[in-house]
């Protein structure tokens, strides 16, 4: 222990007080009083005076004219001359030196994202999520069953140092799987529990630790209650995205120079995808390795496909260039890269897809689909053309890879935006078809794309209205639509935001099958249930009117029981806000869903009991006795 | 322009809200980033850095209070400059003189030895403010929160800097007493 870390652990101090030292103290008003009236006779005596006397002519006031020799108010604190700073050139390649600066670059990039901080940068909506159903394998879960056994991450206060995955029979704690790793996600397939951690120093991801990375700690199941373990892998790069299916687990690492320039290492050699099986290195050989167009970054996607039944690595391919997002679905994945202003050049967008063999297919380059200059070089003080395509979300099916995103118009009164649609067949007759929408708002935000099979529903929101889109999908052929339906604004629901979050925020939608999609709706806080069968009318069956149990918020998690049933996690509202939080606080809430028999209306009810949270897995609920509201 | 009005102007990606949080909170952001950095230039770029991991932040966060939110950025990106500054050169910061104060409260190092973390001492510090007149609370947190030297915080509070730093001084003690019978030293 010593001053730094003293100081540096002030940083978690009740905001309250930070708050209150900020506020004007009482003595310096007793100052005030003393000195104002004097202040208040000097000003009247100079207005006097300056008013008689015409400013600049003989005898005036005369002020500078050198900006510099007289401080503004705006100036801020003046550097000690007498105490001249070198900053390392080296840490700071792309920082924002002025305000306009980092203006220019939000209105190029309006969704910066910063990958410094690769534990907060999960991927955005991933994969093709199914009406009804159960996306674990793309997200994990903070708990899972096996054989009447749960195991569950108990999110406890990160600094006590608990790694651990508790196990739980009957509602009743038996044992633990301890761990050198912050458990982040659990998966479970074919009697295996996987764990993923991130493997860093503390709070904030330690970028120069040697073994910064992601941990996949695999445990046999074979007797439940002691979970052996059978492999280990620790990739290197911060978590990007992790995904089971089949029996293989995929894991995509995100390492190198980050979007603000910020470097792990100083020595570049070190950038170089590594992973340990077991503690032993695994060859990444040079074949393994490609460059994606042409980058600005040293910058790396390192993707891993694993056999969890024997621990053998299938297939790795690590990714150089200025990739800024990962889409992946069962069989296949997508790297995006950044719409970048750097060191005097712009890049836009390119989508470069990739299927389970990890081959590359194709790339869709959005200034071709666009018809834009995709690179270009800007003079000083030059801003970046004011319209370009950003994606926001990138899926495949049949073969045929979909993208939806926002085509930006920027102008010096705000710009308008345009959903936009494309269609990509690498080996069609016509390989790319766009299609653009101007909704009824100029400026709006995809908050979030939920793929069906033929049809992307995507939800718009501005300010706090938010509205719905369809894109409807058939080969190549796009339809896109705008719903007249408006809705409560919703871009995720505040849960615990507890460091590390395994699920991150929950996702609007909550989809029961046949159309019918619950919907959260924080004013006032409860589910909408939406029947969206028909993209040309989409319907909101029933409106919530705040049916949360007092005192409570929806938190992250929910799972789907059945197509009418479903279980969300509530937190005290109390506690909504709470950066960190016991897991003990939370419940398990039921929700259940009646349609009328003519399907126009519906009764959405949130059962009287709650489940505990703790070692409870919401698909054992059992439904017919009575919980014992532990 | 209150803060949730500025918060609303983030949630609708309005370029307006880094210029009206720079508006009302620059200032202070500035010379806090200032306190630590002893640097103008890089104050500057703290803060801008702040501004965009707000635009980052929110949405989802609803950040409140927002004035918290954003000190608490500043001086995580403040302090982390300063750390990569310190291995090049000795700072001549008040934050350096802040950190050798605070060296004196917890003078052993081998006593704890990190086996205290973070979180509780900070629980054990409010802990330890509560204890104290407001006034003297406000002295602790603008010297080692906001890092502002004693000669600013006299002119804020009021007292002469002599005062501050006697009572300063006596705080430091408190504390360490107050850690010592808490088994943190």
């Amino acid at each position: 222990m010593n001053g730094t870390k003293l100081l540096d652990s002030l940083e978690y101090i009740s905001p309250a007080l930070i708050e209150a030292a900020d506020e004007p103290p009482m003595r310096q008003r007793v100052i005030w009083f003393k000195w104002g009236g004097l202040a208040a006779c000097l000003c009247a005596i100079t207005a006097v005076f300056a008013l008689r006397t015409p400013q600049g002519g003989p005898g005036g006031l005369v002020f500078s004219t050198n900006p510099s020799a007289s401080p503004s108010v705006s100036d801020g604190p003046q550097e000690s001359a007498s105490q001249p700073v070198d900053r390392p050139q080296e840490l700071t390649s792309d920082t924002y030196s002025s305000l306009e600066e980092l203006l220019i670059y939000l209105r190029f990039h309006e969704v910066h994202r910063n990958d410094q901080d690769n534990a907060a940068s999960r991927p955005k909506l991933t994969g093709k999520e199914g009406a009804g159903a159960d996306s674990a394998w793309q997200a994990g879960r903070d708990v899972v069953s096996y054989e009447g056994t749960v195991y569950q991450i108990i999110k406890g206060d990160p600094l006590y140092n608990e790694h651990y995955v508790a196990i739980f029979r009957d509602g009743a704690e038996t044992g633990r799987v301890d761990l050198d790793t912050p458990p982040e996600a659990l998966y479970l397939t074919d009697g295996k529990l996987i764990v993923v951690g991130r493997r860093q120093g503390g709070m904030e991801p330690d970028l120069e630790q040697k073994d910064y990375g992601t941990a996949v700690m695999v445990y046999d199941l074979s007797d439940p209650r002691k979970p052996v373990q059978t492999d280990v892998f620790h990739q290197r790069g911060g978590w990007a995205a992790c995904w089971v299916s089949s029996g293989r687990l995929w894991l995509v690492t995100l390492d190198g120079v980050c979007a603000c320039g910020y470097s792990r290492l100083a020595d570049l050699d070190d950038y170089k995808p590594r992973l340990a099986h077991n503690g032993e290195a695994v060859p990444w050989p040079e074949e393994d390795i490609c460059i994606l167009g042409e980058p600005t970054q040293v910058k790396y996607a390192a993707v891993s496909c694993i056999d969890l039944e024997d621990g053998t690595v299938l297939r790795k391919l690590a990714c150089y260039g200025d990739i800024s997002d990962v889409y992946f679905g069962e069989d296949w994945f997508a790297l995006v890269t950044q719409s970048a202003v750097e060191g005097g050049a712009y890049s836009l967008q390119t989508v470069y897809t990739f299927d389970g063999g990890m081959s590359f297919t194709g790339k869709c380059d959005m200034a071709a689909v666009f018809g834009l200059e995709g690179t270009g070089k800007l003079a000083k003080g030059e801003a970046a053309p004011p319209e370009y395509p950003d994606v926001k979300a990138v899926a495949r099916a049949d073969g045929i890879w979909r993208v939806v995103g926002e085509y930006v118009q920027n102008s010096k009164t705000g710009g308008t935006k345009e959903l936009f649609a494309v269609a990509y067949d690498p080996d069609g007759p016509r390989p790319i078809t766009m299609e653009r929408l101007r909704l009824p708002v100029e400026r709006f935000t995809i908050d979030d794309v939920l793929w069906e099979e033929d049809r992307t529903v995507i939800s718009t929101g501005t300010g706090q209205t938010g509205a719905l889109a369809f894109a409807e999908f058939s080969g190549t052929d796009i339809s896109l639509l705008a719903g007249e339906l408006t809705c409560d604004r919703v871009q995720g629901v505040d849960g615990i935001y507890w460091y590390g979050s395994p699920l991150g925020h929950i996702k609007p939608f909550i989809p029961l099958g046949n159309g019918l999609y619950l919907r959260y709706n924080g004013t006032p806080d409860g589910l909408d249930l939406y029947d969206l069968s028909d993209s040309a009318s989409p319907k909101c069956l029933y409106q919530s009117s705040g049916d949360i149990p007092e005192g409570a918020r929806l938190d992250f998690d929910s799972r789907v029981i059945d197509e009418s049933t479903v279980a969300v996690k509530l937190i005290p509202q109390a506690r909504a806000n709470s950066y960190y939080g016991r897991e003990e606080v939370c419940t398990w809430a039921i929700v259940t869903v009646d349609l009328d028999s003519e399907g126009t209306g519906a009764a959405v009810r949130f059962w009287d009991r709650q489940f505990p949270v703790t070692g409870t897995d919401p698909t054992d609920f059992n439904f017919f006795e009575p919980s014992d509201n532990r | 322009m209150d803060d949730s009005a500025i918060i609303e102007l983030f949630l609708a990606r309005s370029e307006q809200a880094i210029r009206e949080l720079d508006g009302k909170y620059g200032k202070l952001c500035h010379s806090l980033s200032y306190n630590i950095l002893h640097s103008r230039q890089d104050a500057e770029e703290c803060v801008n850095d702040a501004y965009l991991g707000t635009w980052d932040a929110i949405p989802p966060a609803r950040p409140n209070p927002l004035l918290a939110f954003l000190c608490k950025i500043v001086r995580n990106l403040s302090l982390m400059r300063y750390h990569a500054d310190r291995t090049a050169k000795r700072g001549g910061g008040s934050c350096a003189v802040a950190l050798e104060e605070l060296e004196d409260c917890l003078a052993s190092p081998r006593t704890v030895e990190g086996d205290l973390e973070e979180r509780e001492l900070v629980r054990l510090i409010e802990g330890f403010l509560d204890t104290l007149p407001p006034e003297n609370r406000v002295l602790f947190m603008r010297r080692y929160w906001f890092s502002d030297s004693c000669g600013e915080v006299a002119a804020r509070t009021g007292l002469s800097e002599k005062n501050v730093s006697v009572r300063l001084s006596r705080i430091r003690k408190q504390l360490r007493h107050y850690l010592e019978e808490r088994g943190v030293m």
